[in-house]
């Protein structure tokens, strides 16, 4: 299903050539009404279908950005503080205790107020929201794995502490972090959509989110404009974590075979 | 009752550093929003003039380095002084206090939906793992997971107050109804039912699944054979022992949750037009007033681990297993 | 007067069986002990008697008590199981779970329960009872866990004490304080003693009669001094041989017991 997802976002504009943002047609015309415009178009006669499919590229964008910074971050935090340990590993964890505390919306609202809204704030203000999990579970099992005899193995040869870290335990740590980048990107995906429904998002960009917030204003005469969106999103959080779990599975799977 | 009471001091403890690195945090991004507060302050009561700017910068201590401008803004806070809104000429504790008890409201309410309903769904879908009614109100539970907070109070809109007339569409209470006591608790509970449901459901899906999943865990653990070993069986087996049992987690994720409730309450208070912190937070960015925000932020913190507390105290209430060193 | 009789029991898991065409009968007020290796099937056959087979498995055969008609579990039979950590719920006090089983079955009220819980514990040597039964399972140690699971499986008064290797998982000594906690009990309320186990020491302080299985089959059943001095099998005389006491010569390899019985010592 994500596969469909991907690949029309891959192909938007391919598919819909020219600005999604341009006047195309009637306004307000119905879905399934029209041969032309088969989901209906806007208040201001924008096709639904082909900001739709625009949409997909970006909010996907945005959401895999965000989560490949979430764990790059969260990841490196991990490594280091599990295997340095001492008051560099307490300090970490206070840090990462402090984020937790703090409602991750609300820190992305906080670092887009300073710089404004644009995309790349908000890639960083999601990821900076969202590192704190994989930081605790790399962490973790970096500890479960440190005392393993292929750690002292590589000690032996004399390979030095950080180096053994990034080479030789980190592969081994990761499996479980790979289900949760599923989970994050999911969850960054909703993110995303509520800041550009509250008018915090790139304006230069057409999102999903922006479009459900213009819905709102002919929500009487035309729910659908607010709710195709929203059945997009739906569909997109649940294809990214029946991915996850499947890939999870099979890592799995594979270990155990291993 | 010693035990748990302990357990509440080192945890109080434990939280004084973690705050401070919030303050810390927050500290910084004050300064690295555009302006001070001065400029705030000015800007808000209509300007002032070169004189007047260096004045109150150094009565406020802001025309010295980044530590001792920390210092005064620790300071600051200990006084419980939160700084000058722009947006709202008015300082920040006053805004924020003002609007806190309807988030307040809002957030407990939509908890105690989302806890009791999840549940007691859970328990009817973890007593019989895989039956129909298992796999359809886990479906069920799944889709409302992915749905958008905002979608979802938009849906609920058009469902029950557009089509079906049956509830408000938003705002807290009727304006200008001068309604009083019993008439106005009802008036506010009729305003509330679809935000605390489009906040809440969501986590009532959560805490389905999570509930559900403890108990399909538990039935194959070995105490739950030995009470059925003792007799034990039907209703009584599922609440007293297994249910119970997967409470726990449930407990757990309570509190680890109440962050990302209030983050929820921002764009559910903003579909709903309620007044309250959420919605002063989208404001205070509109507006570019970032000592509000902060204000809201440091709140939210204080909110959180308020909560957190709350909920230890619970869960060391529920598990005889926590703080007693594991005897024998 | 047979107070237990199995006929052609056979229980498969999955397609595999786990036992098969077992048949014995025991009177009341008799102690069995089911004596075998892992995997001859003791305790499938305990599980079975009781009706605590796990879900999934298939059940052949007959498995009847003349006296009682259909017992009811908890009331007419009480179980006690290996691990002594598993059998009790960590989050309710001992009390509650010692207690809740004369509530249920033999209508007493909780008050009256809990005195009786008090008294079942004292019996069974946990010190200061009554306070005892505000405490939770974690509190007590594996010996006294397994005490007051024991009490638990008496509490409703049952004819019926089923055993699945229920020292198994103590030290010698407390093996040797619960044996003869079991003794007494047995003898005081007159009951009749279902227990599983490997060690053919055990079963010869504790039993009247053996059922020696191996591989799922009944291999032969009787009087304990009988079986044991005369044993009608290869596999019964092999597990006599084999067994390790304090006669046993230091230094060698311990001896084991063939495909077909015998008893070899392996050279070193």
């Amino acid at each position: 299903m994500l596969a469909v997802l991907l690949a029309v976002a891959l192909a938007a504009p391919l598919l819909a050539p020219g600005d999604p943002l341009a006047i195309k047609g009637d306004p307000l015309v119905a879905p399934f009404v029209q041969a032309a415009h088969p989901l209906g178009t806007d208040r201001l006669g924008r096709d639904v279908l082909a900001a739709l499919m625009h949409g997909a590229r970006t909010t996907l964008l945005v959401a895999v950005s965000a989560a490949a910074a979430a764990l790059g971050i969260g990841i490196t935090v991990g490594t280091v503080a599990g295997f340095l340990g001492g008051w560099v590993d307490e300090a970490l964890m206070r840090v990462a205790e402090a984020f937790q505390t703090v409602p991750a919306f609300l820190l992305t609202l906080a670092l887009i107020s300073v710089t404004g809204p644009r995309a790349a704030t908000i890639v960083l203000g999601i990821a900076v929201g969202a590192w704190m999990q994989p930081a605790r579970i790399t962490r973790a099992e970096i500890l479960s794995l440190r005392e393993r005899d292929f750690v002292a193995a590589a000690r032996v040869v004399g390979m030095r502490p950080l180096e053994i870290a990034f080479r030789e335990v980190l592969p081994n740590a990761l499996t479980p972090v790979v289900s949760l980048a599923a989970v994050i990107v999911a969850a960054a995906v909703l993110i995303e959509a509520a800041l550009s429904f509250l008018g915090f998002g790139d304006p230069n960009l057409v999102t999903w989110g922006s479009m459900i917030a213009e819905g709102r204003t002919v929500l009487r005469r035309a729910p659908y404009l607010s709710i195709i969106p929203g059945i997009g999103l739906v569909l997109t959080v649940l294809a990214v974590h029946l991915t996850g779990r499947g890939v999870a599975a099979a890592l799995r799977a594979r270990r155990v075979l291993a | 009752m010693a035990r748990p009471l302990r357990l509440v001091g080192r945890r109080l403890v434990g939280v004084v550093p973690v705050f401070m690195l919030v303050v810390v945090g927050a500290f910084l991004l004050l300064e690295a929003a555009p302006g001070d507060a001065v400029d705030a302050y000015l800007g808000g009561i209509g300007g002032g003039d070169a004189a007047q700017m260096a004045a109150l910068r150094a009565e406020w201590g802001l025309d010295r380095g980044p530590l001792p401008r920390l210092a005064a803004y620790v300071a600051a806070l200990l006084r419980l002084d939160l700084g000058w809104s722009t947006a709202f000429a008015r300082p920040v504790l006053a805004v924020v206090l003002e609007r806190l008890p309807n988030t307040l409201l809002l957030m407990g309410l939509a908890s105690g939906l989302a806890l009791a309903l999840g549940s007691a769904l859970g328990v009817v879908c973890g007593a019989r793992p895989g039956s129909v009614r298992d796999r359809v109100l886990s479906l069920a539970a799944i889709a409302i997971y992915a749905m958008p907070g905002f979608w979802l109070g938009l849906v609920l809109i058009v469902a029950f107050s557009v089509e079906l007339r049956w509830l408000p569409s938003g705002g807290m209470e009727t304006v200008a109804s001068g309604l009083r006591g019993w008439d106005r608790a009802v008036d506010v509970g009729r305003h509330m039912v679809l935000p605390v449901f489009a906040l809440g459901l969501v986590y009532m899906a959560l805490y389905l699944r999570l509930m559900r999943d403890g108990m399909a865990e538990l039935w194959a653990q070995d105490f739950v054979r030995a009470a059925r070993a003792r007799g034990m069986g039907g209703a009584r087996l599922v609440l007293r022992h297994v249910a119970r049992n997967a409470l726990l987690p449930v407990v757990t994720m309570l509190g680890l949750q109440s962050a990302a409730m209030l983050g929820g309450s921002v764009v559910i208070e903003s579909v709903f037009a309620i007044p309250g912190l959420g919605r002063l937070a989208a404001e205070a960015v509109a507006r570019r007033d970032t000592p509000l925000l902060l204000g809201v932020v440091l709140l939210s913190a204080v909110v959180v681990m308020t909560v957190n507390l709350v909920i230890d105290l619970a869960y060391a209430l529920l598990d005889p297993r926590v703080g007693s060193g594991t005897g024998g | 007067m047979t107070f237990l009789a199995v006929r052609g029991l056979g229980v498969s898991y999955g397609g595999v069986a786990a036992l098969a065409g077992v048949s014995l009968t025991l009177a009341a007020g008799r102690r069995l002990a089911v004596l075998g290796e892992s995997g001859s099937g003791k305790s499938t056959l305990a599980m079975a008697v009781c009706g605590l087979l796990p879900a999934g498995a298939v059940m052949a055969g007959e498995v009847s008590f003349p006296l009682l008609g259909a017992p009811v579990l908890g009331r007419d039979i009480g179980v006690v199981f290996q691990d002594p950590g598993g059998s009790l719920n960590p989050v309710l006090t001992i009390g509650e779970q010692i207690a809740e089983v004369a509530v249920v079955h033999r209508g007493l009220s909780w008050r009256a329960a809990a005195a009786q819980a008090a008294r079942l514990l004292d019996r069974m040597g946990i010190a200061q009872a009554t306070s005892a039964l505000r405490r939770h399972p974690h509190e007590f140690s594996g010996g006294q866990r397994q005490r007051i699971a024991l009490a638990a499986a008496l509490a409703a008064d049952p004819v019926l004490l089923v055993a699945d290797e229920p020292t198994s998982a103590l030290d010698t000594v407390l093996q040797q304080q619960l044996i003869e906690l079991l003794d007494q009990l047995v003898r005081e309320r007159g009951l009749t003693l279902l227990f599983v186990t490997h060690d053919i020491a055990l079963a010869s302080m504790l039993a009247d009669e053996v059922a020696v299985l191996y591989a799922g089959g009944l291999l032969e059943t009787g009087v304990v001094g009988t079986v044991f001095r005369t044993p009608a099998h290869a596999y019964t005389r092999a597990l006599l041989a084999a067994r390790l006491d304090l006669d046993t010569p230091l230094g060698g390899r311990l001896p084991e017991i063939a495909a077909d019985f015998s008893v070899v010592v392996p050279h070193g």
